[in-house]
Formats: structure tokens, C-alpha cells, sequence
């Protein structure tokens, strides 16, 4: 927050220029930062050039067989180099929350804010070499229901993911290439809290994303994500999506895809549709 | 399941337009050859004279002197029969302050231009990825 103080204190008067090329700056990943649906990538919220700011809001939905899971937050890019997010998910158990004797309709809330700083590259300008453009992120997040997450094993009901992520726009093939790893103690995202009664710590896990641009508004791309299974009471695994996203215009793409979650509290198969929406600059 | 998802990565990846039809066929002859390179550059140029982002930075040039640089640059970098004639990228813009705001209004102008002249997103695509690396020495604001 004080470097983007700092970096707002010595903005030009044109902050806001909206410039950089329709769709290079993703969307909005479940956890507010720039990427696809699950996976954070290099590239730096908004579609502020490397001497403005840009931002975006996004409002997302995973309507699963047992739950629903909705995210919405707000991030900023700034001069293409930091990128600062905040998102609140909250994860309705609906029915499903009678089966666990929580009560019908009990609600799981998480709050994340994010940092990204671009390391080194550009995705997009630099054809003519291998390089990706890689940042570095934080997710620091806290979720709601401590007594709870403690009944079912959680370590905490707070913890920081750190990620590095490398993204690469392929731009003759219209392929775009996104790896992240990230160190996490997150059960479900964080969702039922950090670290666990079967593993505690950190662990290091694998993000990736393939995603071909069919036209200069619209991709279609696949994306898998490990998570540690740090729980005894219940089993968690690789997420996956299938996703199609469509850019109308700078201000405002939608994501629609099929996500397959894994096993949530005991629930097999959360294989369901995810909405996103997103609003930006 | 696993294997049917490893699939999908595989088949997006292979739906990609790596190969032209043939493989003699070069940039070149998917943007149309002479007559479609000449198109583009007649179409960016219209674009670039109007658009209120950039059209002060052509204030001074010869519109017909830019359309056959530009012509000669497509033709050149796209494997055609042609030798670009004008002077460096880097040295053609020493003289304007050209943020990436404005390099990019220049390549959107050539997205729109391609597009114009029916060149389909692939192609447009794989003459962009020529072109995208010339930030390097074209923005320097």
C-alpha cells in the first residue's frame, strides 16, 4: 500500500489511458487477481499502459451440485508494473449444510487482498524471444468461522499464499501459456482455513493455463489447479476448468466455464458452472 | 477423467494454427500478396491520419511516402519480395515522443486494418507477432 502511495504521488495528470490491447489483461481469478478463473497470471490488472492506471471489479459465480461459491472484488494496475486486488468470497452450503449438522443455508466467508509486482518481460511485446513476463504475488487471506474450521482440523482461520507466475503470449500460434506455483496452506482456497490435523504447513503447488485466442474478443482455455489436502475429515484435490471468455469491449468481459472442483467437505464431484463477470478500465 | 482432461489441454493446444496450409506458403501470400499488403497499408494509414490518439504525430509526413514504407515493412517482415527502404525504427521515431499508449493505438490501427481487408484473425495474428517486438525501439516516451 505505501508503494502504491508513493507511485500515486508521482503520477502524471493522465492516469487513466485504457491503452494496452483488448484482452491482455485476463480476467479476474477467483481470488481477484488478474489470470484466468483459478489461476493468478503475470499479467497486471486493467488496461493501463506502463505510465497509467487501470482497474477492475469483478462479480463471479461457481454453482456446484452441493454448494455456491461467489467472489466479487475490486483490483488496480499500476503502470503495468503492481497490481494491488482486494476480493470477498463467500461459499453457500445451501441443503448440503443440513447434511454437515451446520444448519441449511450456513455461509463460509473469506476475505483476500492481493499484491502482484511484474517482475521482468511482457507477454505480449515480446515475440521474438522466450521469454515470459513473470510477476510475483501475495494472497493474504482470511476466512470467517474460526470455531468451525477449527472443529474440522483447520491450523488457523489466516494465511498468505505467495506465487510466482510466468505467462506467455505465443502470439503467431494465438496460443497463451500461463505456470504458476504458489506455497499455500489453504484448504479450499482458504475457505476451510489454513494448514491442517494430517499436514500443517506450506506446500508448493502447480497452477497452469493453456488458452487459444479464437478472435481478437474472444478465448477459449483450460486450467488445472493442485491444493494441498491438509484435512483428515475430508479429501481435496486438483481443480480444473474449461473456460470460454469474451471481451466486448475494455470495459467489460464475461467468462463462462465449467469447473470441476474435486471433493468439498465429504461432497464428491463438485463439477458445476462458473460466471464471471468483470467491469473495468 | 484425468485422461480426458489432459485431452482437452492437448486438443486446444492442437487446435492451434501452427502450420500454414502449405508449407511453402509464406506471410506473404496469406495477407494477399502484393495487392493485400498495399490494402493493409492504404487501410492503417486512414486509420493512423484520423484517429484523435495518434494523428498529430503524422501532422508533418507525406501520407503516400508512409503507405509504401509501411507496404514495403509488411511485405518485407511478412517473407515477401521486397526491401524495406526507410530508415530504422528506432531512428524514425528519435524525433517523437511515442508513449506505449500511442504504439499501441498503432497496432489496434493495423488490427483494424487486417480486418478491413478480410484477413482472418490467425494471420492477423502471426503479422502482429512481427510487429509487437518493435516497442522496444519504437517507444521511447
Amino acid at each position: 500500500m505505501v508503494a502504491a502511495a508513493l507511485l500515486l504521488a508521482g503520477a502524471p495528470a493522465r492516469a487513466q489511458d485504457s491503452a494496452r490491447l483488448l484482452a491482455t489483461s485476463g480476467v479476474s481469478q477467483l481470488e481477484g487477481s488478474a489470470g484466468g478463473g483459478l489461476v493468478p497470471w503475470a499479467l497486471i490488472a486493467g488496461y493501463g499502459s506502463r505510465d497509467a492506471i487501470g482497474a477492475t471489479g469483478h462479480y463471479t459465480l461457481a454453482y456446484l451440485p452441493s454448494f455456491t461459491l461467489h467472489s466479487a472484488g475490486v483490483s488496480v494496475g499500476i503502470y503495468d508494473r503492481v497490481e494491488l486486488s482486494y476480493a470477498h468470497q463467500w461459499f453457500d452450503t445451501r441443503d448440503t449444510g443440513r447434511r454437515l449438522s451446520l444448519g441449511g443455508g450456513y455461509q463460509f466467508h473469506m476475505d483476500v487482498a492481493g499484491a502482484k509486482v511484474r517482475l521482468f518481460g511482457n507477454a505480449v511485446y515480446d515475440q521474438d524471444t522466450w521469454l515470459p513476463e513473470v510477476s510475483a504475488g501475495l494472497q493474504l487471506k482470511t476466512a470467517d468461522r474460526h470455531g468451525m474450521l477449527k472443529a474440522v482440523g483447520a491450523r488457523s482461520n489466516s494465511g498468505v499464499d505467495a506465487y510466482v507466475s510466468a505467462t506467455k503470449l505465443f502470439l503467431a500460434q494465438s496460443v497463451l501459456v500461463n505456470a504458476t506455483i504458489r506455497a499455500t496452506q489453504a484448504n479450499q482456497f482458504g475457505l476451510l482455513g489454513f494448514g491442517g490435523d494430517r499436514r500443517a504447513g506450506y506446500s508448493p503447488q502447480f497452477e497452469g493455463s493453456a488458452a487459444l485466442l479464437l478472435d481478437h474478443n474472444l478465448a477459449i482455455g483450460v486450467e488445472a489447479r493442485t491444493k494441498p489436502d491438509n484435512l483428515r475429515f475430508a479429501k481435496e484435490g486438483t481443480a480444473y476448468d474449461v473456460f470460454a471468455a469474451w471481451f466486448p469491449s475494455k470495459n467489460l468481459s464475461a467468462t463462462l466455464a465449467f469447473v470441476a472442483l474435486g471433493p468439498i467437505a465429504r461432497q464428491r464431484n463438485q463439477n458445476g458452472v462458473y460466471l464471471s463477470l468483470q467491469g473495468g478500465f | 477423467m484425468r485422461h480426458l482432461r489432459l485431452g482437452l489441454l492437448l486438443a486446444t493446444l492442437a487446435l492451434a494454427p501452427t502450420l500454414p496450409a502449405h508449407a511453402a506458403d509464406t506471410l506473404y501470400d496469406s495477407l494477399g500478396g502484393q495487392p493485400g499488403v498495399e490494402r493493409i497499408a492504404r487501410n492503417a494509414v486512414a486509420i493512423y491520419l484520423t484517429d484523435p490518439r495518434i494523428r498529430e504525430d503524422f501532422d508533418n509526413i507525406n501520407p503516400d511516402r508512409i503507405r509504401t514504407r509501411l507496404a514495403e515493412q509488411i511485405c518485407q517482415l511478412a517473407a515477401g519480395p521486397c526491401t524495406y527502404h526507410g530508415r530504422s525504427m528506432r531512428d524514425a521515431h528519435a524525433g517523437l515522443e511515442v508513449t506505449e499508449a500511442k504504439f499501441n493505438a498503432v497496432a489496434e490501427g493495423m488490427q483494424t486494418a487486417m480486418r478491413q481487408a478480410g484477413i482472418p484473425y490467425w494471420t492477423q495474428n502471426r503479422l502482429m507477432a512481427l510487429l509487437a517486438p518493435m516497442h522496444r525501439d519504437i517507444v521511447n516516451h
